[in-house]
Protein backbone atom coordinates (compact mmCIF):
# COMPACT_ATOMS: atom_id res chain seq x y z
CA UNK A 1 0.00 0.00 0.00
CA UNK A 2 2.76 2.36 0.88
CA UNK A 3 4.94 1.31 -2.19
CA UNK A 4 1.51 2.54 -4.59
CA UNK A 5 0.98 5.59 -2.40
CA UNK A 6 4.21 6.61 -2.88
CA UNK A 7 4.50 6.59 -6.46
CA UNK A 8 1.09 8.22 -6.65
CA UNK A 9 2.65 11.41 -4.06
CA UNK A 10 5.42 11.14 -6.82
CA UNK A 11 2.28 11.83 -9.36
CA UNK A 12 1.39 14.70 -6.89
CA UNK A 13 4.90 15.87 -7.11
CA UNK A 14 5.00 16.08 -11.03
CA UNK A 15 1.51 17.34 -11.41
CA UNK A 16 2.93 20.54 -8.98
CA UNK A 17 5.81 21.13 -11.46
CA UNK A 18 3.58 20.77 -13.79
CA UNK A 19 4.63 18.11 -15.30
CA UNK A 20 0.93 16.09 -16.51
CA UNK A 21 2.63 13.98 -19.16
CA UNK A 22 5.26 12.63 -16.85
CA UNK A 23 2.68 12.20 -13.82
CA UNK A 24 0.68 10.29 -16.25
CA UNK A 25 2.75 7.84 -17.00
CA UNK A 26 4.44 7.18 -13.44
CA UNK A 27 0.55 6.36 -12.62
CA UNK A 28 -0.51 3.92 -15.25
CA UNK A 29 3.04 2.15 -13.97
CA UNK A 30 1.52 2.44 -10.77
CA UNK A 31 -1.74 0.57 -11.74
CA UNK A 32 -0.03 -1.93 -13.58
CA UNK A 33 2.89 -2.97 -11.89
CA UNK A 34 1.86 -6.53 -10.62
CA UNK A 35 4.50 -7.47 -8.47
CA UNK A 36 8.41 -6.77 -7.63
CA UNK A 37 9.35 -3.31 -7.55
CA UNK A 38 12.16 -2.73 -10.87
CA UNK A 39 12.77 0.41 -11.53
CA UNK A 40 13.92 -0.56 -14.73
CA UNK A 41 9.65 -0.94 -15.25
CA UNK A 42 8.83 2.42 -14.69
CA UNK A 43 12.05 3.85 -16.36
CA UNK A 44 11.39 1.32 -19.56
CA UNK A 45 7.92 3.51 -19.82
CA UNK A 46 9.37 6.98 -19.00
CA UNK A 47 12.20 6.18 -21.70
CA UNK A 48 9.39 5.48 -24.17
CA UNK A 49 7.79 8.79 -23.51
CA UNK A 50 10.76 10.88 -23.44
CA UNK A 51 13.42 8.82 -25.52
CA UNK A 52 15.50 11.87 -24.94
CA UNK A 53 16.70 11.27 -22.15
CA UNK A 54 18.42 8.10 -23.30
CA UNK A 55 17.90 5.63 -20.75
CA UNK A 56 20.08 7.48 -18.38
CA UNK A 57 18.71 6.35 -14.67
CA UNK A 58 20.56 9.37 -12.78
CA UNK A 59 18.94 11.71 -15.41
CA UNK A 60 15.50 9.89 -15.19
CA UNK A 61 15.38 9.79 -11.66
CA UNK A 62 16.67 13.43 -11.11
CA UNK A 63 13.98 14.34 -13.66
CA UNK A 64 11.08 12.56 -12.29
CA UNK A 65 12.17 14.54 -8.45
CA UNK A 66 13.49 10.89 -7.14
CA UNK A 67 10.80 8.85 -8.41
CA UNK A 68 12.74 5.74 -9.75
CA UNK A 69 15.18 5.80 -6.56
CA UNK A 70 11.97 6.04 -4.34
CA UNK A 71 10.72 3.06 -5.90
CA UNK A 72 13.49 1.26 -5.02
CA UNK A 73 13.61 2.55 -1.15
CA UNK A 74 10.24 1.65 -0.55
CA UNK A 75 9.92 -1.45 1.39
CA UNK A 76 9.97 -0.64 5.17
CA UNK A 77 12.92 -3.09 5.33
CA UNK A 78 14.58 -1.03 2.65
CA UNK A 79 13.96 2.81 3.84
CA UNK A 80 14.64 1.57 7.44
CA UNK A 81 18.01 0.93 6.09
CA UNK A 82 18.37 3.60 3.74
CA UNK A 83 19.54 7.07 4.07
CA UNK A 84 16.66 8.34 2.72
CA UNK A 85 15.39 7.55 6.19
CA UNK A 86 17.00 9.78 8.32
CA UNK A 87 15.23 12.44 6.40
CA UNK A 88 11.43 10.93 6.35
CA UNK A 89 9.27 10.65 10.04
CA UNK A 90 6.16 9.28 9.82
CA UNK A 91 2.66 9.37 12.21
CA UNK A 92 -0.46 7.30 12.14
CA UNK A 93 -3.52 9.22 13.04
CA UNK A 94 -7.21 9.49 13.25
CA UNK A 95 -8.79 12.82 11.46
CA UNK A 96 -11.05 14.24 13.91
CA UNK A 97 -11.99 17.72 13.14
CA UNK A 98 -12.39 19.01 9.56
CA UNK A 99 -12.75 22.87 8.19
CA UNK A 100 -12.32 24.53 5.27
CA UNK A 101 -8.67 25.15 5.51
CA UNK A 102 -7.47 22.51 7.42
CA UNK A 103 -8.03 18.80 9.30
CA UNK A 104 -7.09 18.24 12.84
CA UNK A 105 -5.51 15.13 12.98
CA UNK A 106 -4.75 12.90 16.61
CA UNK A 107 -2.10 10.61 16.10
CA UNK A 108 -1.62 7.36 18.22
CA UNK A 109 0.63 9.24 20.57
CA UNK A 110 -2.22 11.50 21.14
CA UNK A 111 -0.79 14.55 19.38
CA UNK A 112 -2.86 16.73 17.55
CA UNK A 113 -1.54 18.03 14.27
CA UNK A 114 -3.50 20.61 12.21
CA UNK A 115 -2.62 19.45 8.51
CA UNK A 116 -3.40 22.08 5.79
CA UNK A 117 -6.03 20.60 3.26
CA UNK A 118 -5.57 20.37 -0.18
CA UNK A 119 -8.26 22.18 -2.55
CA UNK A 120 -10.29 20.83 -5.32
CA UNK A 121 -11.75 17.58 -5.08
CA UNK A 122 -9.57 14.99 -4.53
CA UNK A 123 -9.64 15.14 -0.68
CA UNK A 124 -10.78 11.07 0.12
CA UNK A 125 -8.08 10.91 2.82
CA UNK A 126 -10.22 14.09 4.92
CA UNK A 127 -13.22 12.79 6.23
CA UNK A 128 -13.81 12.88 9.95
CA UNK A 129 -12.77 9.13 11.21
CA UNK A 130 -10.15 8.34 8.35
CA UNK A 131 -7.13 6.79 9.74
CA UNK A 132 -4.48 8.38 7.63
CA UNK A 133 -0.56 8.34 7.54
CA UNK A 134 1.52 11.73 7.78
CA UNK A 135 5.19 11.24 6.24
CA UNK A 136 7.36 14.23 6.82
CA UNK A 137 10.13 14.74 4.32
CA UNK A 138 12.68 17.14 5.38
CA UNK A 139 15.07 18.93 3.00
CA UNK A 140 18.49 20.18 4.59
CA UNK A 141 17.13 21.23 7.87
CA UNK A 142 15.62 24.07 6.14
CA UNK A 143 12.26 23.12 5.08
CA UNK A 144 9.22 20.47 5.31
CA UNK A 145 7.17 18.64 3.26
CA UNK A 146 4.17 16.95 4.66
CA UNK A 147 2.21 14.00 2.37
CA UNK A 148 -0.79 12.72 3.99
CA UNK A 149 -2.38 9.53 2.59
CA UNK A 150 -4.92 6.98 3.45
CA UNK A 151 -3.47 4.62 6.10
CA UNK A 152 -5.79 1.66 5.79
CA UNK A 153 -7.97 0.89 2.74
CA UNK A 154 -11.35 2.71 3.15
CA UNK A 155 -12.97 -1.16 2.61
CA UNK A 156 -12.29 -4.71 3.48
CA UNK A 157 -10.53 -6.93 0.83
CA UNK A 158 -13.30 -8.33 -1.21
CA UNK A 159 -13.61 -11.80 -2.23
CA UNK A 160 -10.61 -12.63 0.41
CA UNK A 161 -11.09 -15.59 3.11
CA UNK A 162 -11.62 -13.89 5.91
CA UNK A 163 -12.66 -10.65 4.72
CA UNK A 164 -12.19 -8.10 8.17
CA UNK A 165 -12.36 -4.54 8.67
CA UNK A 166 -9.33 -2.68 8.75
CA UNK A 167 -8.09 -1.60 11.84
CA UNK A 168 -5.44 0.61 13.42
CA UNK A 169 -2.69 -1.34 15.58
CA UNK A 170 -2.36 0.49 18.94
CA UNK A 171 1.00 1.95 20.39
CA UNK A 172 1.96 -1.55 22.15
CA UNK A 173 1.24 -3.82 19.28
CA UNK A 174 2.89 -1.43 16.63
CA UNK A 175 6.11 -1.59 19.01
CA UNK A 176 6.03 -5.39 18.84
CA UNK A 177 5.72 -5.41 15.33
CA UNK A 178 8.59 -3.18 13.86
CA UNK A 179 10.75 -4.42 17.24
CA UNK A 180 13.29 -6.60 14.66
CA UNK A 181 14.63 -7.86 18.22
CA UNK A 182 11.43 -9.97 18.42
CA UNK A 183 10.78 -11.05 14.72
CA UNK A 184 13.33 -13.34 13.71
CA UNK A 185 13.91 -14.27 10.13
CA UNK A 186 11.05 -16.69 9.05
CA UNK B 1 9.18 -28.65 -5.09
CA UNK B 2 8.61 -26.17 -7.58
CA UNK B 3 5.51 -23.67 -7.42
CA UNK B 4 4.20 -21.00 -10.31
CA UNK B 5 1.70 -18.01 -10.57
CA UNK B 6 -1.83 -19.43 -11.31
CA UNK B 7 -3.57 -19.78 -14.57
CA UNK B 8 -6.76 -19.79 -16.42
CA UNK B 9 -6.67 -23.22 -17.53
CA UNK B 10 -5.67 -24.18 -13.54
CA UNK B 11 -9.74 -23.71 -12.31
CA UNK B 12 -9.99 -27.66 -12.76
CA UNK B 13 -6.84 -28.03 -10.47
CA UNK B 14 -8.43 -26.14 -8.01
CA UNK B 15 -11.67 -27.37 -7.94
CA UNK B 16 -9.97 -30.77 -7.50
CA UNK B 17 -7.99 -29.56 -5.01
CA UNK B 18 -8.46 -31.15 -1.28
CA UNK B 19 -6.71 -29.62 1.69
CA UNK B 20 -9.30 -30.49 4.54
CA UNK B 21 -9.74 -33.14 7.08
CA UNK B 22 -12.72 -31.92 8.92
CA UNK B 23 -12.19 -28.76 11.18
CA UNK B 24 -14.52 -25.77 10.29
CA UNK B 25 -11.05 -23.60 9.58
CA UNK B 26 -9.81 -26.51 7.28
CA UNK B 27 -13.20 -26.47 5.41
CA UNK B 28 -13.44 -22.83 5.03
CA UNK B 29 -9.72 -22.47 3.33
CA UNK B 30 -10.90 -25.58 1.26
CA UNK B 31 -14.38 -24.03 -0.13
CA UNK B 32 -12.28 -20.49 -1.08
CA UNK B 33 -9.68 -22.29 -3.09
CA UNK B 34 -12.39 -24.16 -4.89
CA UNK B 35 -14.73 -21.74 -5.50
CA UNK B 36 -13.14 -18.29 -5.05
CA UNK B 37 -9.71 -18.16 -5.30
CA UNK B 38 -9.54 -17.97 -8.88
CA UNK B 39 -12.42 -14.83 -8.77
CA UNK B 40 -10.18 -13.15 -6.04
CA UNK B 41 -7.28 -12.56 -8.82
CA UNK B 42 -9.87 -10.57 -10.59
CA UNK B 43 -10.69 -6.68 -10.40
CA UNK B 44 -9.08 -3.41 -9.99
CA UNK B 45 -8.97 -4.26 -6.22
CA UNK B 46 -6.92 -7.42 -7.27
CA UNK B 47 -4.51 -5.31 -9.20
CA UNK B 48 -4.28 -2.39 -6.63
CA UNK B 49 -3.56 -5.09 -3.93
CA UNK B 50 -1.20 -7.00 -6.86
CA UNK B 51 -2.93 -10.42 -5.34
CA UNK B 52 -0.96 -13.41 -6.43
CA UNK B 53 -2.13 -17.43 -6.24
CA UNK B 54 0.35 -19.46 -6.66
CA UNK B 55 0.90 -23.48 -7.05
CA UNK B 56 3.02 -25.59 -5.41
CA UNK B 57 3.48 -28.72 -7.22
CA UNK B 58 5.79 -31.80 -7.22
CA UNK B 59 6.33 -33.48 -10.33
CA UNK B 60 3.09 -32.80 -11.88
CA UNK B 61 0.86 -33.32 -8.48
CA UNK B 62 -0.54 -30.42 -6.96
CA UNK B 63 0.12 -30.77 -3.47
CA UNK B 64 -0.41 -27.06 -1.93
CA UNK B 65 -1.59 -23.64 -2.90
CA UNK B 66 -0.55 -20.01 -1.51
CA UNK B 67 -1.90 -17.11 -1.86
CA UNK B 68 -0.46 -13.12 -0.79
CA UNK B 69 -1.32 -9.81 -1.32
CA UNK B 70 -0.61 -6.12 -0.01
CA UNK B 71 -1.61 -5.74 3.50
CA UNK B 72 -4.71 -3.74 3.63
CA UNK B 73 -6.21 -4.67 7.55
CA UNK B 74 -3.33 -3.20 9.45
CA UNK B 75 -1.43 0.16 9.15
CA UNK B 76 1.68 -1.95 8.40
CA UNK B 77 3.73 -2.18 5.02
CA UNK B 78 4.18 -5.79 3.36
CA UNK B 79 2.64 -9.18 2.76
CA UNK B 80 -0.65 -10.42 3.94
CA UNK B 81 -0.91 -14.45 3.15
CA UNK B 82 -4.37 -15.16 2.45
CA UNK B 83 -3.62 -18.85 2.26
CA UNK B 84 -1.45 -21.52 2.73
CA UNK B 85 -2.87 -25.01 2.24
CA UNK B 86 -1.14 -28.37 1.64
CA UNK B 87 -2.92 -31.26 0.38
CA UNK B 88 -4.82 -34.02 2.64
CA UNK B 89 -2.50 -36.33 0.41
CA UNK B 90 0.99 -34.37 1.59
CA UNK B 91 0.09 -34.11 5.17
CA UNK B 92 2.17 -35.01 7.78
CA UNK B 93 5.07 -35.31 5.53
CA UNK B 94 6.94 -32.01 6.64
CA UNK B 95 5.58 -30.52 3.23
CA UNK B 96 3.92 -27.36 5.20
CA UNK B 97 7.47 -26.38 6.46
CA UNK B 98 8.57 -26.91 2.96
CA UNK B 99 6.13 -24.71 1.57
CA UNK B 100 6.26 -21.99 4.01
CA UNK B 101 10.25 -21.66 2.98
CA UNK B 102 9.13 -21.61 -0.90
CA UNK B 103 6.79 -18.75 0.14
CA UNK B 104 9.58 -16.77 2.12
CA UNK B 105 12.20 -17.78 -1.17
CA UNK B 106 9.59 -16.22 -3.61
CA UNK B 107 8.62 -12.82 -1.91
CA UNK B 108 12.46 -12.03 -1.47
CA UNK B 109 12.64 -12.84 -4.99
CA UNK B 110 9.53 -10.44 -5.50
CA UNK B 111 12.00 -7.83 -3.45
CA UNK B 112 10.38 -8.04 -0.71
CA UNK B 113 13.36 -8.55 1.75
CA UNK B 114 12.60 -6.88 5.07
CA UNK B 115 9.06 -5.96 5.15
CA UNK B 116 6.42 -7.61 7.40
CA UNK B 117 4.34 -10.65 6.85
CA UNK B 118 1.22 -11.25 8.44
CA UNK B 119 -2.08 -13.43 8.06
CA UNK B 120 -4.86 -14.66 9.88
CA UNK B 121 -4.89 -18.14 11.73
CA UNK B 122 -7.72 -20.36 13.04
CA UNK B 123 -7.13 -20.15 17.09
CA UNK B 124 -7.80 -24.45 16.71
CA UNK B 125 -5.27 -24.46 14.04
CA UNK B 126 -2.79 -25.12 16.79
CA UNK B 127 -0.17 -26.59 13.76
CA UNK B 128 -0.12 -23.83 12.00
CA UNK B 129 0.31 -22.09 14.77
CA UNK B 130 2.92 -23.72 15.77
CA UNK B 131 4.59 -23.76 12.76
CA UNK B 132 4.73 -19.92 12.14
CA UNK B 133 6.09 -19.21 15.69
CA UNK B 134 8.82 -22.14 15.43
CA UNK B 135 9.86 -19.80 12.33
CA UNK B 136 9.54 -16.25 14.05
CA UNK B 137 5.80 -15.10 13.59
CA UNK B 138 4.01 -14.06 16.50
CA UNK B 139 0.26 -13.82 17.91
CA UNK B 140 -0.43 -9.76 17.83
CA UNK B 141 -4.13 -9.70 18.17
CA UNK B 142 -7.30 -11.16 17.77
CA UNK B 143 -9.61 -9.78 14.93
CA UNK B 144 -12.76 -11.55 14.32
CA UNK B 145 -12.31 -14.62 15.73
CA UNK B 146 -9.34 -15.21 13.89
CA UNK B 147 -5.34 -14.61 15.43
CA UNK B 148 -3.43 -12.33 13.37
CA UNK B 149 -0.08 -13.55 13.00
CA UNK B 150 3.09 -11.17 12.42
CA UNK B 151 6.73 -11.75 11.02
CA UNK B 152 9.45 -10.56 8.86
CA UNK B 153 10.32 -11.71 5.69
CA UNK B 154 14.05 -12.29 5.80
Amino acid sequence: VVWYSALVLDVARLLRWGDRRQAAVVLEAANELMAGRAAAFVAESLGEVHPEAGGDLAEMDEATGGALSRLALLTEGMRRRAPIGERLRSEFGTIIDVTESYATTVTEDGVKLALPMPSGEDRVWSTVGAVVAVDYEISEGLSMLTWVRPALALSMSEGGRTPVEPVLLNAEERTRLLADDVLSAG
Amino acid sequence: LNHRAYEPGDEPLLRGFRCSTGPPWEDEVERWIRSDAASWLSGSQARFQRRSLRLVEDDGELVAVFAWRDIVEIDADGIWLEVVAVSTARRHSGVGRQVLALVRAHLVAVEREGDVIAGLVHPGNVGSQAMLVDAGWQALREMRGYRLMVGRIG
